[in-house]
């Protein structure tokens, strides 16, 4: 019992499972699969290239697995992790988009050009997501379109 | 595709880019700056696609791909010139 705890402790201290699963609290991976467009395969690909991976999950990878052997164990259970969480935000964002049709792909879409900007570097990252602020603005907006 | 699926695919993806990379790809160096940049494009096409305005679909590919092969490229260049000094 307290292997797993300690192998869970050192996964989520891990600066790779931190880069890997940053897309699921941010917005990202919940804007991409609330607007549908994570069933695509263009779109698949970049996601998984910039949103999950990308060059820093790259270099904290190298920089924890291969300069340091010790921790390679936790390698697979990091990957199994961040799947499943990014697998159930993918989930929670097709409900979103499943009960929500109208005004909040306009939403969905400005959140997604703003994840673009962070990305370039044109917006700094704030201690909010900008992203899970224009969903929650999107949902108000769908919510009050019904009620009109 | 399935949105889940399509998220889980993506995980899979991204995961297999990392296996790749740190177990056999140890050398690959790709410049930042230019594959956030070309990455950032990609996203904002993904944007476009979303509010409808009738682009390609595999225009976000193709960015992200030139982004990582200019990326991989650049750094290469600046080694080789910073070893030739």
């Amino acid at each position: 019992m307290y292997g797993v705890y300690r192998a869970l402790k050192e996964v989520i201290s891990s600066k790779l499972f931190l880069m890997t699963t940053l897309a699921c609290f941010d917005g990202n991976i919940l804007s991409l699969s609330a607007s549908g467009a994570i069933s695509d395969l263009s779109v698949i690909v970049v996601t998984a290239l910039t949103c999950i991976a990308g060059v820093g999950a790259w270099t904290a990878a190298i920089e924890e697995y291969v300069i340091r052997r010790k921790k390679r164990k936790y390698f697979v259970l990091t990957a199994l992790i961040s799947i499943s969480l990014v697998s159930i935000t993918c989930y929670i964002g097709a409900i979103i988009g499943l009960t929500f049709n109208g005004v909040m792909k306009y939403f969905s879409s400005l959140a997604v050009l703003t994840i673009a900007l962070q990305i370039i570097g044109l917006i700094p990252e704030t201690r909010i997501p900008i992203p899970i602020g224009i969903l929650a603005f999107g949902i108000i907006a769908e919510v009050i379109s019904w009620m009109l | 595709m399935d949105v889940v699926m399509g998220g889980f695919t993506s995980a899979i993806l991204a995961w297999i880019s990392i296996i790749l990379v740190t177990f056999a790809l140890r050398r690959l160096n790709v410049d930042d700056r230019t594959f956030r940049v070309f990455g950032g494009f990609a996203i904002a096409s993904i944007a476009l696609i979303i509010s409808g305005v009738q682009i390609p679909s595999y225009t976000p590919l193709i960015l992200t791909v030139t982004g990582l092969i200019l990326g991989f490229l650049r750094a290469n260049r600046a080694d080789s010139s910073h070893g030739n000094k």
